[in-house]
C-alpha cells in the first residue's frame, strides 16, 4: 500500500468521526428518559401515548436489566451530577439507596400534590420514596404484590377449599408434602430470601427492624420448622432463585409459593387457570399482610429540564398515564382511583382485594440495601443448616439492623 | 515392555482422550448457551434436565430481530471496531517499531508504562474517566468511544508488534538505507509487508477483543449501543426480578457467532501470530 493510501485513510476517518460527532449533538429532545422498559413490544405504543398527551419529544435510552449493572450505571449518572438525564426508573432497591442522597429532586409541590397523593398507597410512599426530610422523590409506575399462588389441582387433591389461616397453611403443606413433593415452596438464594423472610415476619405481626420483637423469632422458627420439623420445604432451595423456583412450581414439585408478577411463566407453560396455578388471598397468621412494589420515576436533581420532566410526571402520576401503562405493559395502576377504572378479571380483582383486606407494605430496605439483604440471607441460611441457632441468627439480625438502618 | 507401535497407539488414544475432553469443556457451555435459546422459558429449569428440548424454538430470536433494535446496534459496533482496528494498528505499528528499534530510558519507561495500563483494572478509572470526558464533551459520542476502545487494545497490539519487528533482522534495513531508502521507505516498503502476518493477527484479536468489549460501551454511553450491551437490556418478563434466560441465551449466541466464524476462518493465522510474537521479547 502506498504512503498516499494511508494518508488517505487517516483523513477518512478524521472526517467521519466529525461526521460523527456533529450528528449525535444535533439531536434535540425535551426530555431524556432512561428506561428499563424500552425493549417491550408495545414501549414504542407508550412512548407515543406520552408523546401526544404531554406534546414532549422524548430520548428514551435503555437501562441495564441486569440490576447490579444498572445499580452501577444510575449510580456513577447521579453522584457526578450528569445532567444529561433527566427521568429514571427506579426500583424500590435503588430508591431506598438513593431517597436521602439529594441526587433526586423533591415532587410533592409539582408533582404529587395532595389531591393526587392520596391516591397512591400511604405505606408504600411513606416506606419507599419519601426521604428523611419528608420529601417525596417518585411516581410509583404501578402496584405489584408478592403475591401467594397455589396449585389448584393439589388443592382438590387434598381436599382443601382454601387457605385462609396459620393451620390451613401447615396442613396443607404438610399434605402437599408427599411423592419427593413439597407442600410450600421458596427461593432462599441469599440475595432473594430476604422477601420471604420479611412475608412470614409480617404475617406473624412482627417488625423486620426489631429483632427483640418475639414475633420476629416465631417467624423464623416457623421457616425452619417448615424444613426441620415438618419437612414441608426442602433444604436444597437454598440455592434456588425465581427461576427454579417457578419451574420446580410449574413442574408439580411445590404446592404453594409467594411470588410476584402476574403468573406470564404459567401460562407460558400452559398451567395457568382457576382450575391450575392461580392467585390466592393471603392467608391470615396473626395479620394479613403483603408487600407491594414498584418501579418509580424520578427526577434527576441535576436535569437543565425540570419543566419538562413535571410535565412528563404529572402525566405518568395521571389517570390517562397509569392506564396507559395497563394497556401497554399490564401494570397494574398503583393509584387506587384508577385501579377500579380498569377491567375485571381475576387478576385485577384478587389485587383489589389485596388492597382492601389486607395489610399493605413497602419492603423494608435500607441505604446500603443490597449489603443488608445479602447479610440477613446469609444468616438466614446458617440458621437453616443448623450452623446458628434461631436466637444467635435474631441477635446478629438485629446488629446488622443497627448497623445499615 | 510395550512394543513402539503399541507405545504409539497409547499415545495417540492419550492425546484423543485430551483433545475430546478440551474440546467438551469449550464446546459444551457453546451448546448449552444455543438448546437454552431454542426452549421455551417453561421448560429451562426443569429437572431432569433436558439436553434437547421438547418443543424447539425460534421465537426468542425472532423477538430480538423485531424489539431490541439489533441493526443498529450492529451499525454502531461495525463503525467503532471498524475504526478502533484501523487506527490503533497504525498508531501501534509506529509505537512498535520505535520500541524495538531505538533504545533509551524515556522509551523504555513509556514501554513499562504501556505495559502497566494492561494491569489497571477499568473499574478503578472509571469514575474519574467518565467525569473527564464529560467534561471534554467526548461522553456518548462515536470519537470518545473510539478513542477508549483503541486505549482499550493498543497495549496488547503493541507488545505483539514489537515483538515481530524484533524478530526482523536490522541488516535488511540497513542494506535498503546503503540503497538510498529514506526512513519512510524503510517502514512502508521494507517493514510494513514484512509485518503483514503480524497486523493480521492482531486485527483479528483486537476484533475480538472489541467485539467482547462491555465495561467501555456500557459506562460511557447512553444513545450509542453496541451489541456487547444489549445483553443486559432484554425486558423482564413475568415479573421484575427475573432473568429472561431464554433471550439472554439468544442474544448471547448472536454476540458470539461473529467470533466463532472470525475464529474459524483465521485460526491459523491467530495462532502463528502470537506463537511467532511472542518467542521473545
Amino acid at each position: 500500500m502506498k504512503k498516499n493510501n494511508y494518508l488517505l485513510i487517516l483523513v477518512s476517518i478524521t472526517l467521519l468521526l466529525f461526521g460523527l460527532s456533529f450528528s449525535i449533538s444535533a439531536a434535540d429532545y425535551d426530555l431524556t428518559l432512561y428506561s428499563i422498559l424500552t425493549t417491550d413490544p408495545d414501549f414504542s405504543d407508550w412512548l407515543n401515548d406520552v408523546e401526544t398527551a404531554t406534546g414532549l419529544k422524548i430520548n428514551v435510552i435503555a437501562a441495564p436489566t441486569n440490576s447490579d449493572t444498572r445499580q452501577q450505571k444510575v449510580t456513577t449518572i447521579l453522584s457526578s451530577g450528569d445532567s444529561s438525564i433527566d427521568i429514571l426508573e427506579l426500583n424500590d432497591e435503588m430508591a431506598s439507596s438513593f431517597k436521602n442522597s439529594g441526587w433526586l429532586a423533591p415532587l410533592q409541590a409539582q408533582v404529587l400534590t395532595a389531591d393526587i397523593l392520596k391516591y397512591f398507597p400511604d405505606g408504600y410512599v411513606s416506606d419507599m420514596i419519601t426521604s428523611r426530610q419528608g420529601d417525596i422523590i417518585g411516581v410509583p409506575g404501578y402496584s405489584g404484590y408478592l403475591a401467594f399462588w397455589v396449585d389448584q389441582q393439589k388443592l382438590d387433591k387434598y381436599g382443601f377449599d382454601s387457605i385462609d389461616n396459620k393451620e390451613d397453611f401447615i396442613a396443607f403443606a404438610k399434605a402437599a408434602s408427599v411423592d419427593g413433593n413439597y407442600g410450600y415452596g421458596g427461593s432462599w438464594e441469599r440475595t432473594y430470601v430476604f422477601n420471604e423472610i420479611a412475608t412470614f415476619v409480617n404475617l406473624f405481626g412482627g417488625d423486620y427492624f426489631d429483632w427483640t420483637n418475639p414475633a420476629n423469632k416465631e417467624a423464623i422458627q416457623f421457616m425452619y420448622d417448615m424444613v426441620h420439623k415438618w419437612q414441608v420445604t426442602p433444604i436444597e432451595q437454598l440455592a434456588d432463585k425465581y427461576e427454579q423456583l417457578n419451574q420446580k412450581f410449574i413442574d408439580g414439585k411445590y404446592a404453594m409459593i409467594f411470588m410476584w408478577g402476574t403468573g406470564a411463566e404459567y401460562r407460558a407453560a400452559n398451567r395457568y387457570g382457576q382450575d391450575q396455578i392461580h392467585m390466592a388471598m393471603m392467608p391470615e397468621f396473626k395479620t394479613r399482610s403483603i408487600f407491594t412494589d414498584s418501579w418509580s420515576y424520578v427526577l434527576n436533581s441535576a436535569s437543565k429540564n425540570k419543566e419538562a420532566a413535571y410535565k412528563f410526571l404529572r402525566y405518568v402520576a395521571g389517570e390517562q398515564g397509569m392506564l396507559s401503562a395497563w394497556d401497554n405493559f399490564d401494570r397494574f395502576p398503583a393509584r387506587s382511583d384508577v385501579a377500579k377504572e380498569i377491567p375485571e378479571n381475576e387478576i385485577t380483582k384478587m389485587y383489589q382485594r389485596y388492597s382492601e383486606e389486607c395489610i399493605v407494605r413497602g419492603r423494608p430496605m435500607a441505604p446500603q440495601t443490597m449489603e443488608f439483604i445479602t447479610q440477613m440471607g446469609t444468616i438466614f441460611q446458617q440458621a437453616m443448616q443448623d450452623k446458628i441457632t434461631i436466637d444467635e441468627f435474631c441477635q446478629q439480625a438485629q446488629s446488622f439492623v443497627e448497623q445499615y438502618k | 515392555m510395550l512394543k513402539s507401535k503399541q507405545k504409539l497407539f497409547l499415545t495417540g488414544v492419550f492425546k484423543w482422550i485430551i483433545a475430546l475432553l478440551v474440546a467438551f469443556l469449550i464446546l459444551f457451555p457453546l451448546y448449552w448457551i444455543f438448546i437454552s435459546s431454542i426452549t421455551p422459558s417453561g421448560e429451562l429449569f426443569q429437572r431432569p434436565i433436558n439436553y434437547l428440548p421438547e418443543n424447539p424454538t425460534l421465537s426468542n430470536y425472532i423477538f430480538l430481530l423485531k424489539n431490541v433494535g439489533l441493526m443498529n446496534k450492529i451499525i454502531s459496533t461495525v463503525i467503532i471496531i471498524g475504526i478502533t482496528l484501523i487506527v490503533s494498528t497504525i498508531v501501534s505499528i509506529m509505537a512498535a517499531y520505535a520500541f524495538a528499534r531505538y533504545n533509551s530510558l524515556g522509551l523504555n519507561i513509556a514501554f513499562l508504562f504501556i505495559l502497566f495500563s494492561m494491569l489497571i483494572p477499568n473499574v478503578v478509572t472509571a469514575r474519574p474517566l467518565y467525569d473527564f470526558m464529560r467534561k471534554v464533551d467526548l461522553y456518548d459520542t462515536y470519537p470518545g468511544l473510539i478513542i477508549l476502545y483503541i486505549s482499550q487494545v493498543i497495549p496488547f497490539t503493541v507488545l505483539i508488534l514489537r515483538n515481530f519487528v524484533n524478530n526482523i533482522p536490522i541488516s535488511i534495513e540497513e542494506a535498503a538505507a546503503i540503497d538510498g531508502a529514506n526512513f519512510f521507505q524503510m517502514i512502508f516498503n521494507i517493514v510494513l509487508p514484512l509485518l503483514k502476518p503480524a497486523i493480521a493477527t492482531v486485527a483479528i484479536t483486537n476484533f475480538i477483543i472489541c467485539l467482547n468489549e462491555f465495561f467501555i460501551p456500557l459506562f460511557y454511553a447512553n444513545n450509542i449501543q453496541v451489541l456487547s450491551t444489549a445483553i443486559t437490556q432484554l425486558p423482564l418478563q413475568g415479573n421484575m426480578y427475573s432473568v429472561p434466560w431464554d433471550l439472554v441465551s439468544a442474544m448471547g449466541w448472536i454476540i458470539i457467532l461473529p467470533i466463532i466464524i472470525f475464529v474459524a476462518v483465521f485460526e491459523k493465522q491467530i495462532m502463528d501470530g502470537i506463537m511467532a510474537g511472542g518467542v521473545k521479547a
